[in-house]
């Protein structure tokens, strides 16, 4: 059957997906780094951020978590989200049946 | 008095805290020096990329994706690296004339406190084992319990030998004090008897 399909058939029949897709497990990533990072701050302000130098090491902290996110931003401005991402399944044309094993 | 320690502990109201211990600031900077390399692994990996295969640095798809996988990367280092400074900052060592108390902070979400009377403390051993300890001068001390297996242990800290025999000393004057306490109630007691 896969030997019949034209080659845009073909490509057509492979699975194609949103680039921006890509963005969800990166979210994913960002909001446990947020929740984390709150419950780390929350735990030095309720135990002893009265010091410099926790002071100093949060401030740190943040900037950095600043810094490191503004900078993704920065090098992804040109980026199309609207890309398609076309992933190849070996050996299937397209028909369901293909998939099942006899 | 500290306000911070007033954070970490509830003091009694004549009680006067000699030492207020955490591990030696060489440790945090060991931690630092560790976020460090592995911030650098990427800078590497770039860099042998771009000689191996140029063109995936520039790919509409590729470049996107490279970039999102470092900076996921770089925020779960910087996570790391407040981590390892909570988990430095809130363990302290607290020794004041009445007792010894142990603040222990495993992970984020285990919190330990143990304390110890004084008059419990049965035997103090101080331990500098290594070059990098030797040098900046930190190591363990470890305080034995009556009647318990477990010892009370402080880690990495600073000048232990000086710890262990400023804790002696106050072992021994809290000895005393109790001696003389129990004797100034035995006199008491004694005029009662032969009433």
């Amino acid at each position: 059957m896969t030997s019949q399909l034209t080659a845009a058939e073909q490509t057509e029949a492979m699975l194609s997906l949103s680039f921006a897709l890509i963005l969800i497990p990166y979210a994913l990533v960002v909001a446990f780094f947020a929740v984390m990072a709150l419950i780390h701050v929350q735990h030095l302000i309720h135990y002893g951020a009265t010091t410099k130098m926790s002071f100093a090491v949060t401030f740190c902290f943040l900037a950095g978590a600043v810094l490191i996110l503004f900078t993704t931003w920065y090098l992804l401005q040109g980026t199309d989200w609207s890309q398609r991402m076309i992933i190849d399944t070996p050996g299937f044309g397209g028909d369901p049946s293909d998939l099942i094993i006899n | 008095m500290n306000l911070e320690l007033l954070n970490l502990i509830r003091m009694n109201k004549d009680e006067r805290v000699i030492f207020f211990l955490r591990r030696h600031f060489i440790i945090f900077i060991g931690e630092l020096l560790y976020v460090a390399v592995l911030g650098i692994i990427p800078i590497g990996a770039l860099f042998l990329v771009g000689n191996m295969w140029p063109t995936l640095l520039d790919g509409a798809m590729s470049r996107p994706t490279i970039i999102l996988v470092a900076s996921a990367y770089y925020l779960i280092i910087w996570l790391f690296f407040i981590g390892s400074f909570v988990d430095y900052y809130l363990d302290a060592w607290v020794v004041t004339d009445q007792r010894v108390l142990n603040v222990e902070q495993n992970g984020i979400f285990a919190r330990t406190i143990s304390e110890l009377d004084l008059g419990r403390v049965q035997d103090v051993t101080s331990e500098v084992n290594g070059l990098i300890p030797s040098l900046f001068r930190f190591g363990h001390v470890y305080i034995q319990t009556a009647g318990e297996k477990e010892r009370f242990v402080f880690e990495q800290v600073p000048r232990p030998h000086e710890v262990r025999k400023r804790l002696l000393e106050m072992v021994e004057a809290d000895q005393q004090r109790s001696g003389a306490v129990f004797l100034e109630e035995m006199q008491k007691a004694k005029p009662n008897e032969g009433k």
